[in-house]
């Protein structure tokens, strides 16, 4: 469902150059967990961003499901983006003004979802992610391991196909971290597409593949003997 | 595509769109988040447009002037020009007898009316009342608008009616159904007898006419006993009525067939040309040029548009305030806007949304401000005795208009810029935290700086006009104005018997008589020295009047007591007389008046500022008159007495003068007005100083304190390695020192040409800036600023480092 062919991102400021992303090939199937890994500064959240459709690349090509989608204008990238991507970050990104429902309200609103399913389907997640107790509650309100449950939620609530996470422990100790990572593998079981990038082989462990990237390039890709197609 | 502007600005079936009501609730809690900072903004932005208010509504008092005359447009002035030595000027006069004569010879213009004006009493049974009145011809009331309440204003036609307004008609017979009732005209020693013709709705005070009562100008005869219905050198005001537009040529020409009946009586005051005044805009025009005139005039230029100009500059600065503090806030909702824009929120909703939430609070501003607008038209109009402004917004389109224009106006102002700045960003900049905006950036030091230029430029003006005042008040005027009485008597035989009265009192040190004196009647007159020829002012007076009046004799000497010679060829003149014909030595020099009379100087006195500081001082000759035609009772009396003579020569008046009414007045009255306009702009620049500066030391405090909590970490991390307090306060403020300085030397340039532009248009004689203003301004513009951010940066400087980088 996602494929990219010699991408490159080159990040040019005031004479510098940086090339963040040299050359990437990589395809990832739906209902994939793929975790990317490499030192920091390599391009892992460049790569994510460009996945996640937030960012340009500057050349090669990007297939996102059968759109070519290399050349979006924002406002098209916007439009795709709704509802079919969720993104999960390091830290967690709640609006502080909005309560815990109303957070992972916001997708919805922007799809145009109408009340009472919004209502039904915030409730379900936060069900599900057993924060329903905290729907009133404001984001300062909350622990960092709720809070990036809150995130999770808000990730998950529009039922997106691809989920990207980066560094979705980074800010939690290992209890948290622990439990964000198993709820992580069973929305993947349940089909949702995941990729994550993380600096723990711990979390790591969770995911079908692992792709090394250092300094802008795939290095190896690990793959798991126990994943199917 | 259609996603677009859907979101978020339309109300769908009723129910509110979801998206505005996410709106709503982050606006209204983040708005809770910086309460401070928004309540500053919303009543700076109320008395902004509390002064926009004001300024309309004074505004608006000068361009309804006269329009509620419903001829207005076919209505003209004759007035004449008069050239005089290669000078051409506009009187707002012509003689009396062009009345009669341009009705019986121009019959286009449909209606004629003289007008001249004169003080009586009004007697009603036997009690007295001040009686301005006018003369006027029948055709008055067909021509200028009145609401009448009771009578006929036909009924002008009727010499022996007298038309009142309601005002006055309560005053003097306690209603104003009194068509009908007997009015006692007092004419010096003479009563005449009217009845009430009519009773009509006071003119508004933006009206050229607000005389009090109004009669037959036949009438006039009787109370100017020397003038005939002939006679070219009398004036009189005079307007027509000239319904069809394309004949106003035709009559401008045939007018000037008139000149030379004027010109054969007046060769001092040759008429160049008799020209038709449009009526519309007479008003203003009048007061522009200082044209000489019977009827009132429109405000000030510098009234009309000083207040307009500075509440312009308020609402600005509060724009100002409001773009910066809505800039260094949004600063703390980047995160938000990263998120929209993961969610896939279009640029133009984060637009939409932003300029929304500015225009939510210009709203709750703008109806703050409804309620402060009254607040301040009502001190305004405490301001002003003869300005007394409603606001009326109903029937009022224009004005709804120019709120809305005000509330869209700052609305855009303080929000695109943050709107489409901070929605132009990338969500992954934003969200990888790399993005810290907030705090200062050139924009925001601009608008900062002009702010501080706007607030100077107020507290110079206020400061150099409290200047100007205690140096107009010092100002030797020439004459001793602050220990004089003077009242009016109809002749030398009552000037005699009310000075004999008078003299018993051992506290009038002097009592002198004259025909004329400074500030009350003057003429002028032409005269001329070898080939030079001048107009000057000319008062006749009697004995003792230099002394009583506190004139100082420089050179020469007094008139003598009752010498004839004196009183046909004497003169005593004011310096600048001396000064216009270039005499080194005045004394002896003989000038020549009305071509015939030969005059001699014997004296000369300190220069006399003849018309106050209003106009240039024109230069006085004093010529001898003998008691007969005294009408002036001018008395000296030390100031801590004054009051006490001044109830004592009432009381005497009341004695010998039963069916008149009082009038003496202290000298120093006639001046007040001057005083009055001072004051008045003095209370109107403190106020705007005030507000300025509290506004712009909110919105130095605003980016002061959003500064400090963006560079709360580098403080944090300074101190860790060893700065000072010291070192870090000016960390904080250097940046804050160069704007102020910056805003210093505007402020203090626009001041300097502002102040002198108003004065310079209200008075001839004024203290403009002068260093003391510049440095007392931009002292006090420091200390406030200092003493606002004082606390903050202190505290800020003195934290523990400790709580600051924690939070990482
Ligand atoms: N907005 C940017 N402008 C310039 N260079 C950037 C930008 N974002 C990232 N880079 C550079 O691109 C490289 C990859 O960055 P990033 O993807 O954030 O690394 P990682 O997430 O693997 O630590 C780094 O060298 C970084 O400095
Ligand atoms: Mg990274």
């Amino acid at each position: 469902m996602i494929k990219l062919k010699n991408l490159e991102k080159v990040y040019t400021t005031e004479e510098v150059e940086t090339t963040a992303l040299n050359n990437i090939n990589l395809e990832i199937k739906e209902g994939e967990f793929v975790a990317i890994m490499g030192p920091s500064g390599c391009g892992k959240s460049t790569l994510l961003n460009i996945l996640g459709l937030l960012d340009n690349p500057s050349g090669g090509e990007y297939y996102f499901g059968e759109h070519e989608v290399a050349k979006y204008s924002e406002r098209q990238r916007a439009q795709l983006r709704k509802g079919s991507i969720g993104f999960v970050f390091q830290s967690f990104n709640l609006i502080d003004e909005l309560t815990v429902f109303e957070n992972v309200e916001l997708p919805l609103l922007y799809m145009k979802v109408p009340a009472a399913e919004r209502k039904q389907r915030v409730e379900e997640v936060l069900e599900r992610m057993n924060i329903m107790h905290r729907r009133n509650h404001f984001p300062q309100q909350l622990s960092g391991g709720q809070q990036q449950r809150v995130a999770i939620s808000r990730a998950i609530v529009a039922k997106p196909r691809v989920i990207l996470a980066d560094e979705p422990t980074g800010n939690l100790d290992s209890a948290n971290g622990e439990e964000v990572m198993k709820l992580l593998s069973q929305l993947n079981e349940e089909g949702t597409t995941i990729v994550m990038v993380t600096h723990s082989p711990y979390d790591a462990n969770y995911a079908h593949r692992i792709v090394n990237l250092f300094d802008g390039k795939v290095v190896t890709e690990n793959i798991k003997e126990h994943f199917h197609i | 595509m259609q996603p677009l502007i859907r979101d978020g600005s339309l109300i769908t079936n009723s129910t509110l769109n979801p998206m505005i009501k996410n709106y709503l609730l982050i606006t209204l809690r983040s708005m809770m988040k910086n309460k401070l900072f928004i309540l500053i903004n919303v009543f700076g932005l109320a008395i902004g447009i509390g002064c926009c208010i004001v300024a309309y509504f004074n505004w608006e008092f000068d361009t309804i002037f006269n329009t509620h005359h419903v001829h207005a447009d076919k209505i003209y002035r004759v007035s004449q020009v008069r050239e005089f030595e290669g000078t051409e000027r506009l009187y707002g006069y012509t003689s009396l007898p062009m009345g009669p004569t341009v009705r019986q010879n121009i019959p286009d213009a449909e209606k004629v009316t003289r007008l001249n004006r004169s003080w009586s009493n009004f007697k009603v049974e036997d009690n007295l009342f001040p009686g301005g009145i006018a003369y006027v011809d029948p055709d008055f009331f067909e021509m200028f608008s009145f609401e009448f309440i009771h009578g006929q204003p036909a009924d002008l036609k009727d010499k022996s009616k007298v038309f009142l307004s309601d005002e006055q008609a309560k005053r003097l017979f306690g209603s104003t159904d009194v068509v009908g009732k007997q009015l006692t005209q007092v004419l010096g020693t003479e009563l005449k007898e009217f009845t009430v013709g009519g009773v009509f709705k006071k003119q508004p005070q933006s009206s050229s006419f607000r005389f009090q009562a109004y009669m037959h100008f036949d009438n006039f005869f009787d109370d100017a006993k020397d003038v005939k219905e002939t006679d070219w050198k009398t004036w009189t005001t005079m307007f027509v009525m000239i319904p069809n537009p394309t004949r106003v040529n035709a009559i401008h020409k045939q007018l000037q067939a008139y000149r030379e009946n004027n010109n054969k009586v007046r060769e001092d005051f040759i008429v160049k040309e008799y020209v038709l005044d449009p009526f519309v805009g007479m008003a203003q025009r009048d007061e522009i040029n200082d044209t000489w005139n019977e009827t009132w005039d429109a405000n000030p230029r510098s009234a009309v548009y000083a207040p307009t100009i500075m509440a312009v500059l308020v609402l600005l600065i509060a724009c100002f305030n409001m773009t910066n503090t809505s800039i260094a806030i949004s600063s703390r909702r980047l995160k938000e806007i990263g998120i929209r824009k993961v969610m896939g929120s279009m640029r133009a909703q984060l637009i939409v949304q932003f300029i929304g939430e500015t225009m939510f609070i210009c709203f709750l501003s703008l109806v703050i401000g409804l309620f402060l607008g009254e607040v301040l038209l009502n001190a305004w109009n405490s301001l002003w005795e003869e300005m007394k402004l409603t606001s009326h917004y109903i029937d009022n389109p224009g004005f709804v208009l120019f709120l809305v224009a005000v509330l869209l106006f700052t609305g855009l102002i303080a929000g695109s810029y943050p709107a489409f700045y901070i929605s132009s960003f990338e969500p992954v900049g934003i969200l990888k935290g790399k993005l810290k905006l907030g705090g200062t950036n050139l924009f925001t030091r601009v608008l900062l700086c002009l702010q501080y230029a706007i607030s100077l430029l107020a507290i110079v003006c206020s400061i150099a006009f409290y200047q100007n005042s205690k140096y107009q008040r010092d100002f030797d005027l020439g004459f001793n104005e602050e220990s004089v009485i003077i009242a009016y008597v109809e002749n030398g035989n009552e000037y005699e018997t009310y000075r004999n009265a008078l003299v018993q009192n051992k506290d009038i040190l002097s009592v002198a008589g004259s025909k004329h004196s400074i500030f009350s009647q003057r003429y002028k007159d032409p005269v001329k020295y070898e080939s030079k020829q001048f107009e000057v002012d000319i008062i006749d007076v009697g004995d003792d009047y230099l002394k009583t009046m506190g004139l100082t004799l420089t050179e020469g000497r007094d008139f003598q007591k009752d010498s004839e010679t004196d009183r046909k060829e004497s003169v005593i003149i004011t310096q600048k007389m001396a000064d216009i014909f270039k005499w080194e030595k005045p004394l002896g020099k003989e000038i020549l008046w009305h071509d015939t009379v030969k005059l001699y100087v014997v004296g000369v006195v300190k220069d006399v500022y003849t018309v106050g500081l209003w106009a240039q001082m024109e230069p006085m000759m004093i010529r001898y008159t003998n008691k007969e035609q005294y009408t002036h009772v001018i008395v000296n009396a030390p100031i801590e007495k004054l009051t006490a003579v001044n109830a004592f020569m009432e009381k005497e008046w009341k004695q010998i003068f039963p069916n008149r009414l009082y009038n003496g007045r202290y000298l120093y009255e006639e001046m007040k007005e001057a005083f009055t306009v001072n004051d008045n702009i003095v209370k109107m620049f403190i106020f705007l100083g005030i507000v300025a500066m509290i506004l712009s030391a909110t919105g130095l405090f605003t980016l002061v304190s959003l500064n400090i909590i963006k560079k709360m970490k580098e403080i944090g991390v300074r101190k860790v390695l060893g700065a000072s307090i010291v070192n870090i306060t000016r960390i904080i403020n250097t940046e804050f020192v160069i704007i102020l300085l910056i805003a210093s030397v505007l402020g203090c340039a626009l001041g300097y040409f502002m102040v002198d532009l108003l004065m310079g248009s209200i008075w001839d004689y004024y203290q403009s800036t002068t260093m003391i203003t510049f440095i007392v301004s931009i002292v006090v513009m420091f200390v406030i600023s200092a003493v606002t951010i004082g606390y903050k940066v202190f505290s800020a400087a003195s934290m523990n480092p400790v709580n600051t980088l924690r939070d990482e």
